[in-house]
Order: structure tokens, then C-alpha cells, then sequence
């Protein structure tokens, strides 16, 4: 005698009609007797319909041209981080190189500022030097190099 | 064009290449990140993801399989990460959700079903994606790719990375799991109405 629990562990089978005919029709019979399995088989037959059905589902219009989009998006986004990568390490560097070459100018023309001043400060020494030796006063110099011109 | 052609195109970002592969492949990826997601807008973001994915990791892939099992493989993966991400989201929403009542300050209901989506309008399908979703994972991708795809046993055996036996093991135990939850949940809707 078929029971409910039957039905309800071949289900699938049932449905999909992989039963063997002899279990097939055991079941046809109590199922056709037994509201409650034949309420159950049929929303089972309506679920495997929309299996069915949503086997041939299709992608909305235009899927392909967005995900080309997307793709494209992405590429771009690729390509500007390897620019990125320019702008966070090689600009600083370039900029860092600038500020030693600027400094090491700087320095160069510094130096050659002090020379300039340390030859002129020579100059000073050497004209006190003469101006001692000829005894004259300071404020001579004046008229010394009004003399001279 | 043959596989490797398309690898090589791509890895040269070849744009006709990729256009190619894209419009050979963009169906069977949306189609079963649908049949995960169960929504044509999260199924057409993870298509999209995939897509891309399959741009930056082409180098990983190993021509023992074809190229077609590669994407259902990384389609696959993707869908499971956002299906149990959703999950997680959920999780907090129904726990968010509870206080927010406690606290008498929401009157949140649940949202009623939508008629826009095609894919989604009667109590049937939503109880077949429900318990569909609440199988194990193996079991449930197993059933998606040999029942929705309809791939067979062998090419699930490559994208799963299991053996024939296990496959067709899972196959039985996500028949069996499924039919019980139907007749569980069909019942309680019969009794409902």
C-alpha cells in the first residue's frame, strides 16, 4: 500500500518521470486518492516549470555594452595609476633633485660672494697697512684718493 | 578564435579581443550569477566583476580546462562571496531591525513582493529560490550548474574541483534536501490558504 512518505521521497523522480512504471503507478493511484500529495505534486510540478523557464532567462538589452563600459572604466583606471605612480614617486624625486641642484647653486654663489669679501676685506687691510707705514691719519683717505684721481 | 587566441589578445589588451569574449561569455556569466543572486541588476554587477577579473588574472589561468569552465569557476566563486555577504548584511538588518522594534521606534513591515521583475512574480518561485538558497553551498552550486546550465556531471566535476563520485553525490543530497523543503513549505502554504 502506498503511502504519503512515498510520494514525498520520490518526488524529483516522480516528477521528472525517471520512476519505474510499476512505482509510477503506485503512486499515480494514491496521489489521484490523497489530496494533500496531489496539492503537493502539483506546486512541485509548477516549481520544476519555472526551473524550466528560467533556464532560458536572457540578459536585459545593452548587459554587453555596459560591461564593455565597465571594462573600459577599468583600463583607464589602470592606466592612470601607473601615472599615479609617476606622480607619487618620481615627481617627488625630481622635485627633491631640484632643491639640491638650486641649493648646490646657492651654495656655489655663496662661496664665491665670501672670496669676493674676504679679498676685499685683504684690499682694507692692505691699504691700513700703507696708511700706517706713511703715518697719515685717517681721514686722509679721502683726499688721498682725490689726490690719486 | 580559439582559447588561446583569446588569452593572448587579452593579455596584449586587445579591445576587439576583449569585446569578443565579452559577448561570447557575458550570457552564461549573468545567467548564472542569476540563478545564485535571483537579481538581474546584482547578477549584471557581478558579470561586470567577473569580466574584469578575468582581465587581471588571465595570466593564473592553466589551459587544462577550457576557458568556459575558468569563467564558470570565477562566476561561481563571485556569486557564493556576494550571496553570503548578503547574508551578513541581512543578518545585521534582522538584529538592527529587532531593537528598532523594541525600542518602538519602527514600524518597519516586510516589503511586499514586486511585480516589476518578471523573474519574480509568483509565491511559487520565491518558495522554489528560498529553499534553493538555504541548501549548502556545494549542494546548491552542484544543482544551479547541472540543473540551470545544464552542464554535465563531468564538467562540474573541473569547475567544483571534486570527483565524479562526490558530484553525483551532492547532486542526490540537493534532490533530496530540496524536495523535503519543498514539501514543507508547499504544505504551510496550502494550510495558509
Amino acid at each position: 500500500m502506498t503511502n504519503c512518505r512515498e510520494v514525498h521521497e520520490n518526488l524529483f523522480a516522480y516528477a521528472e518521470k525517471k520512476l519505474p512504471t510499476a512505482l509510477k503507478l503506485q503512486l499515480d493511484k494514491h496521489i489521484g486518492e490523497c489530496p494533500e500529495c496531489n496539492r503537493i505534486v502539483a506546486y512541485f510540478n509548477i516549481a520544476l516549470a519555472q526551473m524550466e523557464e528560467q533556464k532560458s532567462i536572457e540578459p536585459r538589452p545593452f548587459a554587453e555594452t555596459r560591461i564593455m563600459q565597465r571594462i573600459e572604466f577599468r583600463l583607464e583606471e589602470r592606466q592612470k595609476s601607473a601615472r599615479s605612480v609617476f606622480v607619487r614617486i618620481l615627481q617627488p624625486a625630481l622635485l627633491s633633485a631640484g632643491v639640491a641642484i638650486s641649493l648646490a647653486i646657492g651654495f656655489y654663489i655663496g662661496s664665491d660672494f665670501a672670496d669676493t669679501h674676504s679679498q676685499l676685506t685683504q684690499n682694507d687691510e692692505h691699504i691700513e697697512a700703507v696708511r700706517s707705514d706713511l703715518n697719515a691719519p685717517e681721514f686722509m683717505t679721502d683726499d688721498l684718493f682725490h689726490f690719486t684721481e | 578564435m580559439t582559447d588561446q587566441e583569446i588569452i593572448t589578445g587579452i593579455l596584449n589588451h586587445d579591445k576587439p579581443v576583449i569585446q569578443f569574449l565579452v559577448r561570447k561569455y557575458h550570457k552564461q556569466v549573468i545567467k548564472t550569477a542569476f540563478h545564485f543572486v535571483h537579481d538581474m541588476d546584482d547578477a549584471e554587477d557581478l558579470a561586470q566583476d567577473v569580466c574584469v577579473e578575468i582581465l587581471e588574472s588571465i595570466g593564473q589561468f592553466k589551459s587544462t580546462s577550457s576557458l568556459s569552465t575558468w569563467i564558470y569557476k570565477i562566476t561561481v566563486n563571485k556569486s557564493l562571496n556576494f550571496v553570503r555577504k548578503n547574508k551578513r548584511k541581512q543578518l545585521v538588518q534582522q538584529f538592527e531591525s529587532l531593537f528598532l522594534k523594541k525600542d518602538g521606534k519602527s514600524n518597519t513591515t516586510q516589503e511586499p513582493l514586486s511585480n516589476d521583475n518578471p523573474y519574480e512574480n509568483t509565491e511559487t518561485k520565491k518558495i522554489l529560490d528560498t529553499a534553493i538558497n538555504s541548501l549548502p553551498e556545494n549542494q546548491k552550486t552542484a544543482f544551479i550548474l547541472n540543473k540551470y546550465e545544464e552542464l554535465s556531471y563531468r564538467e562540474i566535476t573541473e569547475i567544483m574541483n571534486l570527483s565524479l563520485a562526490s558530484v553525483e553525490s551532492l547532486l542526490q543530497r540537493a534532490k533530496q534536501n530540496l524536495q523535503k523543503k519543498l514539501i514543507t513549505q508547499f504544505s504551510e502554504y496550502s494550510n495558509k490558504r
